[in-house]
């Protein structure tokens, strides 16, 4: 494992809530350390794996489902957790899938963290819910104190 | 096993209910099948009337992650023939070179990590990496080189950013084209259909009508008439009149059948169907090799096909490098007037269809986007059904597994974005 540290931010910014991984790598490109890297993509796995190469420490942002409190913040180091939400899909694969086959692949550095916002609607063209843009506030804050933590 | 057996196929985004499969059968017999998906397209629909035409390629690219290059494509091609403008060389096989590249990322993702789990009885790629850990690393390899084809032509960004209605906004060196690893990609490609043809295949036929773009010369990507099984041989400009979409109250999208009333097949199967002569020489002798027919039926054969077609991308997008001169200009000049202008392109999954009115003020009028999947609603229903009738004997969760490996010959774009499947058995 090499030495860098990469936020990947997943999501569509034209489906509501989904906005929430590119809408954190947005505010986090000023203040964020050079060397810290950004990877901002729809979830597709080979982007995901590709980030993940030669990496030490990944910080994953995403959308979570709705489950009535949307802006729900949730930091999750264990990625068995991500499991009990884990869909399968006909087009694609979802983000636990993703580590878990990085994991598979022997390609999954030891330091995962993944931040998980709770949205309302994904309607296509709709702007974020404001509670989920508070999240996305606060998940910065947390990011930006992990790295510098690090 | 009880006689009365329901089954629901679930596509749930984070979002409810953007699509499903309802299966329901009665004294042994199946009674309904009905699927029902979330159309995305509509919504861009009304969101580009108004907007300035050059927008349409940026905007309609968002539609799908998977396969942007093709909303790009049919936009840019229609704009043009509104405008009644031409592109030529090299702008021409840029965009041919541009969808090889989209073809290979996604048929390679769908093949290795979503459909040949299915076939050889693992839950999900992840499982199937457990045991074969070397094909999953070559195919990731594979996909890598298709990503790498449309980044060095669209940029390197979720969405290619770098086409315009015209052309391009910069053309690449020919250096770039050239370092592109496509040696590497043939070998992988080869070997990719030696692996779909060793796959256990469950034996259904289909009489299928097939459409899809043909072309004099090419095995089509971006131009070529709308050509089916039945006899329709038409223009780009003539879809609506041959084709008929209608709105089912289960789904928001609309359902597309031939004027008659004909259910019909858009796809690689289509495509291979009504073009395999034009193939490229190294895919067309891996489909004899593999003893494939001149016509496949069989929907879970899709599989060998996409394999080919694969092979056929990256012998193509090495032809198309070869040929490339990059002293040119990267766009036509483009003059807006009123008019309107249809273009049918081949996504991966299937004809994506266009047609955009623009006013004298080069603002869109009205847009209408036809993407495969709305097109393919009706004969997945009829490929579970079949599949259904044949595999009634099966326990729920083989008959599960069954359904959704039928679902997935289609390489469904269920809502283009943000979308999960969950199955769930109800036994009535």
């Amino acid at each position: 494992m090499g030495d860098r540290t990469v936020v990947i931010g997943i999501g569509n910014r034209d489906r509501g809530d989904d906005a929430v991984g590119p809408a954190v790598l947005d505010r986090l490109a000023g203040p964020l350390p050079a060397d810290v890297e950004t990877v901002c993509t729809d979830g597709d796995p080979g982007d995901v794996l590709e980030a993940l190469a030669g990496c030490r420490r990944t910080i994953v942002v995403d959308a979570v489902s709705p489950a009535g409190r949307p802006g729900r913040l949730v930091r999750m180091t264990d990625r068995t957790a991500l499991a009990s939400v884990r869909p399968s899909s006909s087009h694609a694969l979802g983000p636990a899938e993703v580590l878990d086959l990085a994991a598979q692949l022997e390609r999954l550095p030891a330091d995962v963290v993944v931040y998980g916002i709770e949205g309302a609607a994904f309607g296509p063209g709709r702007p974020m819910s404001p509670a989920v843009e508070d999240a996305v506030e606060v998940a910065v804050g947390m990011i930006l104190e992990e790295v510098a933590d690090a | 096993m009880s006689a009365d057996r329901t089954i629901d196929v679930d596509y749930l985004a984070r979002v409810e209910g953007e699509g499903s499969l309802k299966v329901a059968v009665r004294d042994g017999a199946v009674d309904v099948v009905e699927f029902g998906i979330f159309e995305p397209p509509r919504f861009f629909e009304a969101f580009l009337e108004g907007r300035p035409y050059s927008d349409a390629p940026d905007i309609t690219a968002r539609i799908c992650g998977i396969c942007p290059v093709a909303y790009q494509m049919s936009s840019c091609h229609a704009m043009e023939r509104a405008f009644g403008t031409t592109v030529g060389e090299p702008i021409r096989s840029l965009r041919r070179l541009l969808y090889c590249g989209e073809w290979i990322e996604s048929h390679v993702l769908h093949v290795f990590l979503l459909h040949a789990p299915d076939f050889l009885g693992y839950e999900s790629a992840v499982h199937m990496a457990a045991d074969h850990r070397e094909a999953v690393e070559r195919a990731l390899r594979l996909k890598k080189i298709g990503n790498d084809v449309v980044n060095v032509l669209g940029g390197r960004e979720i969405h290619p950013i770098n086409v315009r209605v015209g052309g391009f906004y910069s053309l690449p060196p020919r250096d770039a084209l050239r370092s592109l690893p496509l040696e590497e990609a043939l070998d992988l490609a080869r070997w990719m259909v030696d692996f779909t043809a060793t796959l256990p295949m469950p034996d259904v036929e289909m009489d299928f009508d097939f459409v899809s773009l043909v072309h004099p010369d090419e095995y089509p990507f971006n131009e070529g008439r709308i050509v089916s099984t039945s006899g329709i041989d038409v223009g780009n400009d003539e879809w609506d009149r041959v084709f008929v979409e209608e709105h089912v109250a289960r789904s928001n999208a609309l359902h597309a059948r031939t004027l008659e009333g004909g259910v019909y097949h858009v796809g690689p199967l289509a495509r291979y169907a009504h073009n395999r002569a034009r193939l490229s020489a190294g895919a067309r002798e891996a489909a004899e090799r593999m003893g494939l027919p001149a016509v496949v039926r069989n929907p879970f054969r899709s599989i060998v096909v996409r394999a080919v077609e694969t092979l056929h991308a990256v012998e193509e997008a090495m032809r198309l490098v070869d040929g490339y001169d990059d002293a040119a200009d990267p766009a036509v000049v483009i003059e807006p007037r009123a008019g309107t202008g249809a273009a049918a392109t081949e996504a991966p999954r299937g004809l994506l269809w266009h047609r955009y009115s623009v006013g004298e003020d080069g603002r869109i009028a009205e847009a209408t986007i036809v993407p495969p999947t709305a097109q393919n609603q009706l004969v997945m229903e009829a490929d579970v059904r079949a599949v259904l009738e044949r595999s009634l004997h099966l326990p729920d969760d083989e008959l599960q597994w069954r359904l959704e490996q039928t679902i997935r010959n289609y390489d469904p774009c269920i809502s283009c974005a943000t979308h999960f499947l969950r199955l769930e058995v109800d036994r009535g």
